[in-house]
């Protein structure tokens, strides 16, 4: 279990890191190094060159503004759980962030990482999904930004292209106020068997406007649960219509997964179950 | 005697290195000129070697020597078994340490590679190519009993290693019961995964002779005797040091070929090599545990007595032999199926099967816990059958106090117990009748508690070395023990137990302060090292503190005895007239004139003035061979909760309640409880090694192979009673394995309690949540709880 030899880059600006990456193919980008280290390790992953852009100042901000919250690609997951105005604004990323494994891992681990790693267990990718993130990119040849439909294209792959960089993920606002993350935890690995992240506002009568659902490892990827979303614009937030939303929005996903222990139909089940388990923590007490 | 130390709650002295980082592991050690071997290891199930060439890997940078198996065979021995249990047909296949034509499961050493640092040894690896010829793979040990299955050895045809029977006739109780149940049951194979992987270094000096070996192992001296035999280098040339060793639970018994191979290259290249595990060769490479499939029956009366059990077994072996491996299934297992309740009538058979898969040898509890896990899970199929509370049922089947010592149907003869009275004091503890009416009450609610129960008994602290000899295991099982006072009355102790995380720095240390007088601070206690300590046969089988602290007792009472003749001369009065306490000689009824041991030690090795025919000196030996083994018992509680939305399990309560006899150090006691139930709870919800159909072990990282964490667990409940053993001098009996052994059962007791009232009468283990939700959506296919 010891990767092949490497080359190893420290960048100090975007600039530099894309310079290197464009010179050559087969070198990579590294943040927290906890994707890409393990799978170096396994030689499923050989690049040629580590581009260390951890150092980089730019990729560690978090910029709050009216119309959106900027979060660097750097960013590490134990600075998003202790941001005050995060904790304020989108606490659904801290109660995401802070279910994932363990200190150790998310002092190292980065919300960029996570993002273009596109693992479809990863916690953070319901949250992207739920909150309609917009991912920043820049390459040697300029700048574009992808939104989250075009995001996750394949388990472990994301739109991002082999020179192109992840410099921050976007949140639009205004973000609604109502917002939770439940998981269901793999008791081997401690990855999402089941994550889901909803936010929603509840009128003054008490329904449901703007609600944002997401499911992360249930299913072969990460995925919206919109018909739920669309169920449920207009309506109470009851039993009754937390369990149909659960029902259609588990639906929403597609089950070809079937590790053998955890088969699609559990999936699904669990997908339904924690569909549920959030809204409920949304619901008026 | 007053006893000092003897039951107070030491703190563990082996902690403070360990905490400051300063432990001693074989990894750890860096010696001068020192070379790195990696393994490669077949990816396949079962091949045949075509050919291997070597030639790109050599040429690698920092490659000293590539072996293969037909460099090595020659000159190295086959990797033996050593227990050969009587009339069980055993097959001794032969088990090269490298293979040379034929691989038989993933993870069988093919080369090995010697370079100049790590690295470069693991990037050869990649170089090698070998060309396999895959063959049809078999893992399950049923299915390998079938005539179409493909042969792992010409040496056993039919793929049995071994078929042994035990036991009396129990047809006519059959015949003639009112109740019988029957209940097929799957223990499942487990990856020990100790928090230090295997590791060995070695040295040879080419001159003298003489070759030196850092081992991960539980049992220096039996590496000793075992290496010696497969390289050819005599007993007194070789010495196995097994300095800290962190945790083995059964899988450091075991001599592998890789660390033979470390010691050839290290002689053969006359460099001091080491080979370090990483944790992915860990699961392929290091023995497993369990993989029973087990047909169970009972025959009882509608009054719930029990009238006869009747166990039939297919045990994997895995690929070869493995060291104890034989034994395992056979002897630990069979002899003590009837578990802690006085059956007249019992029998075992067993089949040991040769696979495609990682050989199986001992894992924490080796044998008991799967004869305990049959057991008690039957006794509540019974129980259920006849409408009874399993603990009533428990009560009137467990023997009573009076009838100890109690031969079983085995003619295994346990030594004492209680076993009522830690039932008493569990249902006391936990308040039984009102978790009942909590459980009643939940399932108006729809929601689901279960209370399980496990009243074990075991046999441990291997043991008498006649027993031994009688049941095929191919050495002695006494221990030995060596106590040097030095002139400033410091001690040194040397034990021929090799504990590695259990504490007996400190318990032993407790033993030999309280009986010399000498304070703790002043007593270091050495073991692991073949050259410094006599013979003795290391740490397993819960037998270190019943056997190796008997042996400790023997010397330290031998030291009292020599040391009193000196103080009776310097007291200048009959031996027969001196009084011993704490350390203290003096006449009787003259406290006040007492000579201190340590200065009675000083007079010993100035030697100006001993008595007649005394020798200077104060230092001695004893080997101690216990009359039987040890039976700890107890019982154990699990309280869960179902969801029966996920399937998810989760454990509410646990209550230990066990008798190991009387306690030098309770903390360390309830430490090893701790940690032994832990371990148990891990195989009834957790852990599973699986096999595809093509022999790849799929669980072969902790992304798939779900090891117990804290966070599942509540405060675990100890509580304990105390029953001495007469069978040694300190009335103790082995507390290692225990927790493993009785937790199980419990836990998985108590799911299918909560499970009851969808029908559910047993699942396989792990019980993981889509296996028990699977379980209520086909029972709420046909109508749901009743
Ligand atoms: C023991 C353990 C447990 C874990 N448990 C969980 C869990 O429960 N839930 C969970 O969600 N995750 C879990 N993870 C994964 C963890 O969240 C990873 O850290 C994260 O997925 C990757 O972030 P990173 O910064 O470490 O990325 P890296 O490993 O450095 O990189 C990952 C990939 O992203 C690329 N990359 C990184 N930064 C950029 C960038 N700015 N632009 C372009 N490409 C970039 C890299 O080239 C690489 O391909 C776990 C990891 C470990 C080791």
């Amino acid at each position: 279990m010891i990767a092949a030899e490497i080359g190893y880059e420290r960048a100090k600006t975007i600039e530099e890191a894309l310079s290197l990456l464009s010179q050559d193919v087969d070198a990579k980008l590294l943040s927290g190094g906890h994707s890409l280290v393990p799978l170096m390790k396994l030689r499923l992953a050989q690049p040629s060159t580590l581009i260390d852009v951890s150092k980089i100042p730019e990729l560690r901000t978090l910029d709050v503004e009216s119309e959106r919250i900027t979060i660097g690609a750097g960013v590490r997951y134990f600075e998003l759980l202790g941001d005050t105005r995060l904790e304020e604004l989108m606490p659904v990323i801290a109660q995401a962030t802070s279910v994932i494994a363990d200190p150790q891992v998310r002092h190292r681990g980065t919300i960029g990482g996570a993002a273009v790693h596109a693992d479809p267990t990863s916690d953070l990718a319901a949250v992207f999904l739920a909150l309609e993130a917009r991912f920043h990119i820049r390459s040697a040849a300029g700048r574009r930004i992808v939104p989250i439909e075009d995001w996750y294209l394949a388990p472990l792959t994301s739109a991002l292209e082999r020179d192109e960089m992840l410099v921050a993920v976007e949140f639009p606002r205004p973000i609604p106020r109502r917002q939770a993350y439940v998981k269901f935890s793999h008791p081997a690995s401690g990855y999402a068997l089941a994550g889901v992240a909803a936010i929603m506002d509840l009128t003054q009568h008490g329904l449901v406007q703007g609600a944002g659902i997401a499911v992360t490892g249930a299913a072969t990827m990460p995925f919206r649960a919109s018909t739920a979303e669309a169920w449920l614009q207009g309506r109470p937030l009851n039993a009754e219509s937390v369990a149909m939303a659960a029902q259609v929005g588990a639906d929403d996903g597609t089950y070809d997964a079937d590790d053998g222990q955890y088969p699609a139909v559990y999936r699904k089940n669990l997908a339904r179950v924690m569909l549920a388990r959030a809204l409920e923590k949304l619901a008026p007490q | 005697m007053s006893r000092k130390l003897w039951g107070e709650n030491v703190a563990r002295r082996e902690d403070i290195r360990l905490v400051q980082g300063q432990g001693q592991f074989t990894d750890d050690r860096v010696l001068p000129g020192m070379l790195y071997a990696a393994i490669l290891r077949s990816p396949h199930a079962h091949a045949k070697i075509r050919q291997i060439d070597v030639a790109s890997a050599q040429k690698m940078p920092g490659v000293i020597k590539v072996y293969t198996g037909s460099m090595v065979s020659g000159h190295l021995g086959t990797i033996p078994t050593a227990w050969i249990p009587p009339d069980s047909q055993l097959k001794m296949v032969p088990h090269p340490p490298l293979a040379v034509d034929r691989v038989r499961y993933v993870g069988e050493a093919v080369a090995l590679v010697v370079a100049q640092d790590p690295y470069q040894a693991e990037e050869a690896l990649y170089r090698i190519l070998v060309d396999y010829e895959p063959l049809p793979a078999i893992s399950d040990p049923v299915q390998a009993l079938e005539s179409s299955s493909p042969r792992l050895h010409e040496e056993a045809p039919e793929n049995v290693a071994l078929h042994w029977k035990v036991g009396t006739d129990t047809d006519e109780v059959f015949s003639g019961a009112d109740v019988v149940v029957r209940q097929t049951f799957r223990q499942q194979r487990l990856i020990p995964n100790p928090m230090e992987p295997r590791s060995a270094l070695v040295q040879y000096n080419s001159a003298t002779g003489d070759m030196t070996a850092w081992l991960t192992t539980q049992n220096p001296h039996i590496h000793r005797f075992l290496m010696s035999g497969i390289l050819g280098i005599p007993e007194h040339k070789l010495r196995v040091i097994a300095q800290d060793v962190g945790g083995g639970f059964g899988s450091k018994i075991a001599c592998y070929a890789d660390e033979v191979l470390t010691a050839f290259a290290a002689r053969d290249l006359m460099r001091p090599v080491k080979w370090t595990e990483s944790r992915s060769e860990h699961f392929v490479a290091t023995t497993h545990g369990r993989d029973h499939y087990d047909e169970v029956e009972l025959a009882g009366t509608k009054a719930g007595r029990v009238l006869a059990v009747r166990v039939k077994t297919y045990a994997n072996m895995g690929a070869y032999l493995s060291t104890a491996g034989p034994g395992v299934p056979t002897i630990l297992f069979g002899l003590i199926v009837n578990g802690a309740y006085d059956i007249a009538q019992a029998s075992a058979e067993v089949y040991g099967v040769f696979t495609n898969t990682t050989p199986v040898d001992a894992y924490r509890g080796a044998g008991r816990p799967e004869a305990t896990f049959l057991i008690e899970r039957i006794m509540d199929v019974y129980a259920r059958e006849i409408g009874m509370d399993p603990v009533e049922l428990r009560r009137i089947n467990l023997i009573k106090k009076e009838q100890f010592p109690y031969t079983n149907p085995f003619g295994i003869v346990y030594d004492s117990g209680d076993y009522h009275q830690t039932l008493d004091l569990a249902l006391k503890t936990l308040d039984y009748a009102s978790l009942r009416q909590e459980r009643e009450a939940l399932r108006r609610q729809h929601k689901y508690m279960g209370v399980g129960f496990s009243t074990y008994v075991e046999m441990c602290g291997l043991g008498p070395s006649q027993v031994a000899g009688a049941v095929g295991f191919q050495g002695g099982l006494w221990e030995s023990a060596t106590i040097r006072l030095h002139p400033t009355g410091k001690a040194t102790v040397l034990t021929g137990a090799s504990p590695h995380g259990q504490g007996e720095e400190t318990t032993f240390g407790q033993i030999v302060a309280d009986r010399l007088g000498i304070p703790l601070e002043d007593i270091d206690v050495v073991h692991g090292d073949t050259d410094r300590v006599s013979m003795g046969w290391g740490t397993y089988g819960s037998r270190s503190t019943a056997v190796g602290g008997g042996a400790l007792a023997k010397a330290a009472d031998r030291i009292v005895e020599k040391a009193k003749i000196i103080a009776a001369h310097m007291l200048e009065v009959p031996v027969g007239a001196v009084q011993y306490d704490a350390g203290q000689f003096y006449p009787e009824g003259s406290r006040e004139r007492a000579v201190g041991i340590q200065d009675v030690t000083l007079q010993a090795h100035l030697g100006w003035n001993l008595p007649e025919g005394v020798e200077p000196g104060m230092e001695v030996s004893a080997f101690y061979d216990p009359t039987n083994f040890t039976y700890p018992f107890g019982t154990h509680v699990a309280v869960v909760s179902v969801d029966p939305d996920t399937g998810e399990v989760k454990l509410l309560r646990y209550l230990a309640v066990d008798d190991c006899g009387p306690a030098i150090n309770p903390m360390i006691v309830e430490g090893q409880v701790h940690g032994g139930v832990v371990q148990g709870v891990g195989q009834a919800l957790y852990e599973g090694a699986v096999y595809d159909g093509d022999g790849q072990l799929v669980s072969g990282s902790f992304m798939d192979y779900a090891m117990p964490k804290a966070r599942f667990f509540p405060r675990l409940e100890t509580q304990r009673t105390e029953t001495p053993s007469p069978h040694n001098p300190l009335g103790v009996k082995g507390v290692g394995e225990t927790g493993t052994i009785a937790s199980t059962p419990a836990v998985v007791n108590a799911v299918m309690d909560a499970l009851s009232s969808f029908g559910v009468v047993n699942l396989d283990m792990p019980l993981t949540p889509p296996k028990v939700w699977q379980a209520i959506q086909t029972s709420m296919a046909k109508g749901g709880p009743s």
